[in-house]
This record gives structure tokens, C-alpha cells and sequence, in this order.
């Protein structure tokens, strides 16, 4: 194996920025535990946690929808989604660790308000205890993340395989495990999101929700392999990146930018345009509440990367790329924050708090660790897959 | 009957071929002054540095003027010329202008366009098309030069690449510029 990427000196930057982030972390969400609560610091480990899941998740994704429609283009930088992919193990263990603390996430959870007998009985969440109910919840949570482990280590481990023997016999694998993770995350990444994310408000519900979150983490896992795929470049550690692969980046961003903004509408739209209140509830707090905020997420997430990205020279422009990237990981951090914690917060008769010491200290910590897995599997593989029967055409493809 | 004139022109059936051909031209700097071809091919407009097209930022304004147009005509009926509560909507609901705002987008847009294109191209209704050479529109790729060129390299250059080489007589503004 060749591994002179591995010493390269460029590498001692991220390995800093990494620890420097874990660390201040996990100090400020010490300290936010004791400024902001419980409540608060639970609910920031979940948000985030669900993010970086997902952004791993999606990575997985990334190589299982590339491989079955024989796609040739990603094969000089398929290290990126690769190592983002080995993400899904620790955030994973984290998203479980915080789900042990249920009953202050998910109010559904509390016996009193499926027990027909009790004050606190509520009609509307017994009917969905079916579904809603803490040991089947469990079962579930575990079951997709051992899941998403599994692919993201068979594929992993195939593609390895492949790298060392050059044995196509491997390359046939990867396309059946493959075309079995799609089956599977069909299922799971829309059930997921429901569990983890769409009950922390069980009387509200979205059917695309789903397909919302999915376009936030993958729009994101974008902007990463991005930014990257910038970084790798910029230190001659994978010379194979050219513009082409740039152009084809910046159209993704740039199309799933619009794909979020797409899903986004759709939801409010149908929404607003019924106007049932057990639907609208779910918007108007966060309209009412975070103002600023619900509208700053378009700006961040639609707007920027709309107009800075549309001309073809742009998505060229290793600066612009960088800046659009940032625009939209800032966006949909905020956004997941959005998604989560107001609901949180709602079902605790807490009447407002804000983005605070305590999500900073768990976001840092989050990408902290995000950024030194990602770096240490990038280190451990060749930086290219040259044995990828695609490798070639990357390499010349034009756009 | 428009001013006829001379030109040279290299035929071949090939992509690759033609690429070679338009590269070793450009090298031996002999006046290129058109490419047809019935399928894109890229490179040649790289070789020849063609400059990029306006086509797209033409696309993009006038889609931004439209929409932004139909916007302001629906915000006028909607507040200003008959304005109905309907819903329980406010006058200016703007979640229901989305939907309009972009199909008039991306029809104007699209038609601008196409219509742009055809006005560069010189295409009007009931026109007669006057190739280069009829097999053009089918798989031939032609390389139009100017009379002037070394009509002794031509030959020599699709003799190599077993190309064709013809002089033919046509319309002065054959060429697009």
C-alpha cells in the first residue's frame, strides 16, 4: 500500500484544529451544562449527533448510489466519502448514548399520557403508541445505526480489498452491497428521521420529512467532501483533482441547494396554505420564537449558494466554493437546531431559549471529532483508489 | 442571389480525427473561420478558443426580469386592482406567488433562448437551409476555412487523416460569427 500521503506535513493543521476543537468542546458544554440545563444539553447532543450521523450516513449513500449507476467521476477524491462514511461508528454510539435520556427528549415517552386513566392522558399520543413507544423505539434506533455500521464497514472493507488485489470479483461485491444499503436506507433514513428527529413533537406530523431531512445532511455531507476535496488539493496530497471535479461539486451544491429549498417549500407551503392548526403549530413557534433565524436558513442554505454558484466559472473558483460551502454547513446547522430544539424546549413549558454556550460546546466537539476520524481513515487508506475499475475516467472525464 | 465566394473546406467522419486536424491548423495558424458538426464536440471550441457563451447569462436575465414581472403583476391584481380576501389569506400571500413566479421563470427563460438561438443562427420560418455539404446534417464533420489558406497543406493534412478535401462556392455570411 502506498502510504506517503500519510507523513505529509499538511497534516499536523487539521490534527490541531481537531484536538483544539474537541477540547474547547467539551469544556464549553461543561460549562453550558450548568449556564443552560439539562434540558438544553441533552437536546443539543441529539441535534448534532443526528447531524453528523447523518452527514455519515449520506456519505454512504454517496458511494452506494455512484457505484450502482456507474458513476466514474468520483473515483479520484472516493477517499472523502469514504472516510466520512467511518463517521456513522462514533456518532452513532454518541445519538444512542444521548437517546438514553429519553424521557427529557421525547415526551411521548411518559406512560401517564397513554394511560387512559391518568390526568395527563392524551388521545392524540395513545393512538400513536403503537409506534411511539419506548422498548419498539429502542429496538429501532439500535437496529438502524447497526445497520448503517455494518454497510459502512462492508463497504469500506470491499473497497479495500479491491485497492489491494485489484480483483474485480471485489468490485462486483461493492455493487451488490450496494444496491442492498439503497434498499435499506430507502426504509431507514425516512423512518429515522421520523423517530429521532420529527417526534421530539409527536402531535405534529410531515410525510416528507423524511426526504427534508435527508436533503439537509446530504447537502451538508456535499459541502464537506468539498471543502476536503479543497484541502487535498491545495497541498499537492491528491493531485488528481482537477477542475472537473470541482465543476461537478459546485453543480451538486448547487442543485441540492435548490432541492432543499424545494423540500423546505413544499412543507410550509401545503402548511400554510391549509392552515390546520395541528399542522401550523409546528411553524408557528419557531416563526414567532426565531424569526431571525427561520428566515436566516433560506438566505444561508438557498439564497447564497443560488446565486454565488449558478455561473459556470464559479463553481471553478476554489474561493467561491469554500464560501458557499461554509454558507451552507453554517445554514443547516442552525437549521437542525431549528428542527430540534424548539420542540425540545416546547414540551418542557419553556418558553424560549436561545442558540447558546451549550450547542457551541457540542457542535465543536461534534466536528472536533468528525474532522480527526475523518483525517485518521484518510490516512490509513492510499489516497487514490487506483485499482478502481473507474479510476481511469476520472481522471480524464470531461464536463 | 447574396455575394458568393470561395472556401476550402476539410471533411471527415470522424471526432477524433477532426480534433487532431482543427489542433494541427491552429498550430500551422491557417484561418479557421468555422466547425460544423451535427454532434457537440467540445474541444474544438477549447482548441479554437472559442469565447465562452452568452447564452446562458442572456438565459438568466431574461428569467429574472420575467419573474420578477409576473411577481409584480400578481402582487398588483392581488393588493392593488381587485383586492379580495379569500381564505382568510392576506392580501399579498406570497407562499402562493412561489409557484407561478417560477413556471414564469423558467418559461421565459427557456423560450428567450431558444429564441435568442435562432435569431444568431439566422432562422426564420420558411427558410432554406444552404450547407456546406448535405452530409453535414447527417454524420460529416466540416472544418470551413478561408480561400486564402495553403491549399497544399489542406491537402496534404486530409490526405493524412483520410479526410476530404473540396473548395466549394458559398453565401458570403455563411459564417457565424
Amino acid at each position: 500500500m502506498n502510504l506517503e500521503h500519510a507523513n505529509h506535513r499538511a497534516w499536523k493543521k487539521p490534527l490541531q484544529l481537531s484536538i483544539g476543537l474537541m477540547a474547547l468542546g467539551l469544556v464549553a458544554a461543561i460549562i453550558g451544562y450548568f449556564v443552560d440545563g439539562h434540558v438544553h444539553f441533552v437536546s443539543s447532543w441529539l441535534t448534532y449527533s443526528v447531524f453528523f450521523l447523518g452527514m455519515g450516513l449520506a456519505a454512504t449513500f454517496f458511494i452506494a448510489v455512484h457505484t450502482i449507476a456507474h458513476g466514474g467521476w468520483q473515483v479520484a477524491f472516493l477517499r472523502v466519502p469514504e472516510a466520512l462514511m467511518i463517521f456513522v461508528f462514533p456518532a452513532g454510539v454518541i445519538l444512542l448514548l444521548s437517546l438514553l435520556d429519553i424521557h427529557t427528549l421525547y415526551h411521548w415517552s411518559h406512560e401517564e399520557l397513554i394511560n387512559p386513566d391518568s390526568e395527563y392522558y392524551d388521545p392524540l399520543i395513545a393512538h400513536k403508541s403503537k409506534w411511539l413507544n419506548v422498548p419498539f423505539f429502542s429496538f429501532r434506533s439500535v437496529t438502524y445505526i447497526v445497520l448503517w455500521m455494518i454497510f459502512a464497514y462492508w463497504l469500506r472493507n470491499l473497497s479495500q480489498k479491491l485497492d489491494e488485489t485489484g480483483n474485480l470479483r471485489y468490485w462486483q461485491r461493492i455493487q451488490f452491497v450496494s444496491g442492498l444499503f439503497l434498499a435499506v436506507f430507502a426504509v431507514t433514513s425516512t423512518l429515522a428521521a421520523f423517530d429521532w428527529v420529527m417526534s421530539t413533537d409527536p402531535h405534529w406530523y410531515s410525510t416528507l420529512f423524511g426526504w427534508y431531512l435527508f436533503a439537509v445532511v446530504w447537502v451538508s455531507m456535499i459541502a464537506v467532501i468539498v471543502l476536503w476535496v479543497l484541502w487535498l488539493r491545495k497541498h499537492g496530497i491528491n493531485p488528481h483533482i482537477r477542475d472537473e471535479h470541482l465543476h461537478d461539486l459546485g453543480k451538486y451544491m448547487f442543485g441540492f441547494s435548490i432541492f432543499w429549498a424545494y423540500l423546505w417549500y413544499s412543507q410550509y407551503m401545503l402548511h400554510w396554505y391549509a392552515n390546520i392548526p395541528e399542522e401550523t403549530a409546528w411553524h408557528l413557534l419557531r416563526f414567532k420564537e426565531h424569526r431571525i433565524l427561520f428566515y436566516l436558513i433560506i438566505v444561508l442554505n438557498f439564497a447564497i449558494p443560488f446565486f454565488a454558484l449558478m455561473s459556470r466559472s464559479a463553481k471553478r473558483k476554489p474561493w467561491v466554493l469554500t464560501f458557499v460551502a461554509f454558507s451552507i454547513l453554517t445554514g443547516h446547522v442552525l437549521e437542525m437546531w431549528l428542527l430540534v430544539q424548539p420542540s425540545v424546549y416546547h414540551a418542557h413549558y419553556l418558553d424560549h431559549w436561545t442558540f447558546s454556550i451549550v450547542d457551541l460546546g457540542v457542535l465543536s466537539f461534534m466536528a472536533g471529532l468528525f474532522i480527526f476520524v475523518t483525517m485518521r481513515s484518510l490516512r490509513r487508506a492510499p489516497i487514490v483508489p487506483e485499482k478502481h475499475p473507474y479510476f481511469k475516467e476520472s481522471l480524464t472525464y470531461k464536463t | 442571389m447574396k455575394k458568393e465566394r470561395i472556401f476550402q473546406v476539410i471533411l471527415t467522419d470522424d471526432e477524433h480525427r477532426l480534433v487532431e486536424i482543427v489542433k494541427r491548423l491552429k498550430e500551422a495558424d491557417q484561418p479557421v473561420l468555422d466547425v460544423y458538426s451535427p454532434v457537440p464536440v467540445e474541444e474544438v471550441e477549447h482548441i479554437l478558443e472559442v469565447p465562452e457563451s452568452r447564452l446562458p447569462k442572456a438565459g438568466f436575465w431574461i428569467g429574472f426580469t420575467m419573474g420578477a414581472a409576473a411577481l409584480l403583476v400578481m402582487i398588483w391584481m392581488m393588493r392593488y386592482s381587485y383586492p379580495i380576501v379569500f381564505g382568510g389569506k392576506p392580501y399579498i400571500p406570497w407562499p402562493s406567488f412561489v409557484p407561478p413566479t417560477f413556471e414564469s421563470t423558467v418559461l421565459t427563460s427557456a423560450y428567450g433562448m431558444g429564441i435568442i438561438m435562432f435569431i444568431v443562427s439566422k432562422l426564420v420560418p420558411m427558410m432554406k437551409a444552404h450547407p456546406i455539404d448535405p452530409r453535414v446534417t447527417d454524420y460529416m464533420f466540416a472544418i470551413l476555412l478561408d480561400e486564402n489558406a495553403d491549399e497544399n497543406f489542406l491537402k496534404q493534412l486530409a490526405n493524412e487523416f483520410s479526410a476530404e478535401y473540396k473548395k466549394v462556392n458559398a453565401a458570403e455570411d455563411v459564417v457565424i460569427t
